[in-house]
């Protein structure tokens, strides 16, 4: 990972990590609300994928729709996270501490993620397109939560630790 | 046509022995022996074309080289010879002929011609011309020429026949001959005469001026009624194109004049809508396809300016999107962290993450950029507003030309109809015109011209065939025989022949002679009386005829050869005797004998030469007619048909 001004500008606007730790603490929250419990950290590097990739983002199913019955109807998904997903790990690691270092979340048990509450911006209204990452973020972290270990989630999702 | 000498010519080519006769006269061959006799007949039959030798065979005969005969025809000597046939021949076509009649030395004898020639020669020289006997209608025979052969029955007797009751003609025994002699009888009669050969070929050219005349009449008639259905169905065009009133009444009877005024009708006026259309027309299509092209550039042209507002506004979101996320450190409730060490593992070295500030002035950079991106293109919006303006003007435009063209093609189209009507009236005038031309109504009495010339024609071919008819024929024959038949009757009761009492005749169709008893009808070859009668009665017919064809100028031969007429008056036991002599007859027989050879003797001189007898026959007379009628041809004491000499 290249020193910030050295980034692509993608990775600088469209993947800046304040916006990852705002999606990672949405993940977090949602497994939480469906789990009990903080988010795994290998999850992040499962889920934010998913959510930024907007052809995955936006087929996700429905809360009831069981994980892997929709990992076999939608094989391309088997394949296309695992592409995209190496090539995130840096930034949501860095996504990771930015967040904990700007209160965006804290470290539980083992590593595990804790969301801290995000309820107040400071200023500022957010486009509609941030609005649905986060939603969908949230919905994603619920289905995590709903799907069992994350060592079987990770396998269905074709990813090696 | 008659006999003035018999010449035999020797087969050795040196010797010609002549049997002199008398033309026109009452000739007799009396003599011993039998054969020889009844040669003579064969002879002048071979040199008058028979189609066989003769059946006398014999030493004598067969020294013969050639036969001769020295005829009379109407005044000029003709001399026609045939080679008698070689040993191993039926017949000889070889054959001479030589007017003037002048006898050709023995040693000149030879072909020069044939023997169908020799008779054709003949034919016309007694002036058998062309004719032709038709059968009646419904026969089936072929109609026959009369020739000379035909008129030899007439003239030959030979000695089988002349006592024969059944057969009166020679060759009768033939059913074919038997029906030439038949077909041929009314001919030699004059019943049939020169003159039918023209009139068959004025029948045939009057049948032809008939079926002429009718086919005429019939076509004229035919080719009123087809012209009567074309002019309705141009009457019918006429109401259509409306060149005539259609509740005109079309089933009137004269087609033709409603037609002639349908086109010395005036036509109407053309309208004036009808010119300039056209111009105008293709002037809105010109400018409705300009219109189309104009719009069609500047709509290409907002394309392109659109495509381009696009990207930018592609672009703008991009950059709007990057801003949005960079303000997500907003959402972060602490933005003033500074990040030193790891908080998971609090190592140090790891690459610094941006601060917060960091990314703030990466925010400020992305929306400068923003700002920017969307202002690169000033008035772009405006300028494709501007576009969209034109268009419509133009689709304005042409929508305008567009209703005006349609009003003007509903107008053309008005007027071409009207054209095409008036073009199709003045097309219609026209074969009305020639039509009217081509078929004049005919003349009533043109159609009684055609008429009268049929009428006049069936009179003409009507008057023929009863010329011609077979009927005509057989009422002639029949009105000829009975002259011959009142000739026959006479000569007959001058025999005192049986059932001559109250008149006998010869029927033309049984070919033999009818007489009558009590009981009605007789006919001669029922069998019935002696050979003594039928003598009589071969020898009345053949003089009845003969006497009839020289005072009718009739082309036959006009010669009688009777062999041994007597033969049948001898008593059986005698008749075949040699030496027989006129006093072996019973008295009476021997009064018949005489009463017959007077017959023949005053018959020929009532006809002054006309008609010449020969009579081969055993009896002889002490008279001196019979010893000016013998001549030299008297063959008794050994002298006979060929000298003896010849043979010995």
């Amino acid at each position: 990972m290249k020193d910030w001004p050295n980034r692509p500008s993608e990775h600088r606007t469209l993947f800046n990590p304040a916006f990852l730790a705002v999606l990672i603490a949405d993940i977090a929250a949602g497994y939480e609300d469906e789990s009990k419990q903080p988010l795994p950290y290998v999850l992040p590097f499962l889920s934010v994928p998913i959510v930024i990739h907007e052809p995955t983002r936006e087929s996700l199913p429905t809360i009831a729709t069981s994980m892997y019955a929709w990992l076999d109807r939608r094989p391309q998904a088997r394949v296309e996270i695992p592409l995209l997903a190496p090539q995130f790990v840096e930034s949501i690691r860095e996504a990771i501490r930015f967040g904990a270092l700007h209160d965006a979340l804290k470290f539980g048990a083992g590593g595990s993620i804790v969301p801290l509450d995000l309820s107040k911006p400071r200023r500022g209204s957010q486009t509609p397109e941030l609005r649905r990452c986060r939603d969908r973020a949230r919905f994603t972290g619920r289905w995590l939560g709903r799907a069992g270990d994350p060592g079987t989630i990770l396998v269905a999702w074709g990813l090696r630790v | 046509m008659q006999i003035c000498c018999i010449a035999l010519y020797h087969r050795d080519g040196n010797r010609r022995h002549e049997l002199k006769f008398q033309p026109g006269k009452f000739n007799v061959v009396t003599g011993v022996s039998d054969t020889g006799k009844s040669a003579v007949l064969e002879i002048v039959d071979y040199c008058l074309g028979s189609g066989t030798h003769g059946v006398y065979r014999g030493p004598q005969l067969e020294t013969i080289g050639w036969y001769g005969l020295q005829l009379i025809i109407g005044g000029e000597r003709i001399f026609v010879a045939r080679r008698r046939p070689p040993i191993g021949q039926k017949t000889s076509d070889h054959a001479m002929l030589i007017r003037g009649g002048v006898l050709p030395a023995p040693s000149k004898m030879y072909q020069t011609t044939n023997i169908a020639t020799v008779v054709s020669e003949l034919e016309k020289l007694i002036g058998i011309d062309e004719n032709l006997q038709e059968p009646p209608e419904g026969s089936t025979r072929d109609p026959v020429t009369a020739g000379l052969r035909h008129a030899v029955p007439y003239v030959l007797q030979p000695q089988r026949l002349i006592a024969d009751p059944k057969y009166l003609f020679d060759g009768q025994e033939d059913n074919f001959k038997e029906q030439h002699i038949r077909d041929t009888l009314p001919f030699f009669l004059g019943a049939v005469d020169q003159d039918s050969l023209a009139q068959r070929r004025d029948l045939r050219t009057r049948r032809l001026e008939l079926r002429k005349a009718q086919a005429a009449l019939a076509d004229s008639e035919h080719a009123d009624s087809a012209v009567i259905a074309r002019a309705s169905l141009l009457l019918d065009e006429a109401a259509k194109t409306g060149l005539i009133n259609s509740d005109t009444d079309t089933a009137v009877a004269d087609v033709r004049a409603i037609l002639r005024e349908a086109i010395d009708s005036e036509p109407p006026e053309e309208g004036s809508t009808l010119t300039g259309d056209a111009e105008k027309i293709a002037a809105l299509q010109d400018r409705k396809n300009e219109l189309g092209d104009t719009i069609r550039e500047v709509r290409a042209e907002k394309r392109i300016l659109m495509h381009r507002a696009q990207l930018a506004a592609d672009v703008a979101t991009e950059f709007e999107e990057r801003a949005s996320r960079l303000t997500s450190l907003d959402l972060l409730p602490n933005d003033d962290a500074v990040d030193e060490a790891c908080p998971l593992c609090g190592s140090d070295s790891s690459p610094r993450s941006p601060a917060a500030h960091q990314l703030r002035k990466e925010l400020d950079v992305v929306r400068a950029q923003t700002a920017s991106a969307v202002y690169s293109e000033p008035g772009l919006e405006e300028v494709i507003d501007v576009y969209e303006q034109r268009i419509q003007a133009f689709v304005d435009q042409l929508e305008t030309v567009d209703s005006e063209l349609q009003v003007l093609v509903a107008r053309d189209k008005a007027a071409a109809h009207a054209r095409t009507r008036l073009e199709q009236q003045a097309y219609l005038r026209g074969r009305i015109e020639g039509f009217l031309q081509e078929h004049p109504p005919i003349d009533a009495s043109e159609g009684d011209g055609l008429r009268r010339q049929v009428k006049l024609a069936e009179k003409r071919v009507d008057t023929l065939e009863k010329l011609l008819s077979a009927d005509a024929t057989r009422e002639r024959t029949e009105n000829a025989l009975s002259y011959v038949g009142a000739d026959m009757t006479k000569m007959a009761q001058r025999l005192a022949l049986s059932y001559a009492a109250e008149g006998v005749r010869l029927d033309p169709v049984a070919l033999t002679v009818v007489g009558r008893d009590p009981s009605g009808p007789i006919w001669l070859n029922q069998d019935i009386g002696s050979g003594k009668n039928w003598v009589g009665y071969h020898v009345i017919t053949l003089l009845a005829l003969h006497r009839y064809f020289i005072d009718n100028k009739r082309p036959v031969p006009a010669m009688l050869l009777l062999d041994q007429p007597t033969q049948a008056f001898f008593p059986s036991t005698k008749r075949d005797d040699p030496n027989r002599a006129l006093g072996d007859m019973r008295d009476e027989d021997q009064e018949q004998v005489r009463r017959i050879f007077d017959l023949l003797r005053e018959t020929v001189s009532s006809l002054h030469g006309g008609l010449q007898v020969i009579v081969m026959d055993h009896a002889e007379f002490e008279d001196e007619w019979f010893e000016d009628a013998v001549g030299q041809n008297n063959w008794r004491g050994g002298r006979g048909l060929v000298p003896n000499d010849w043979y010995a």
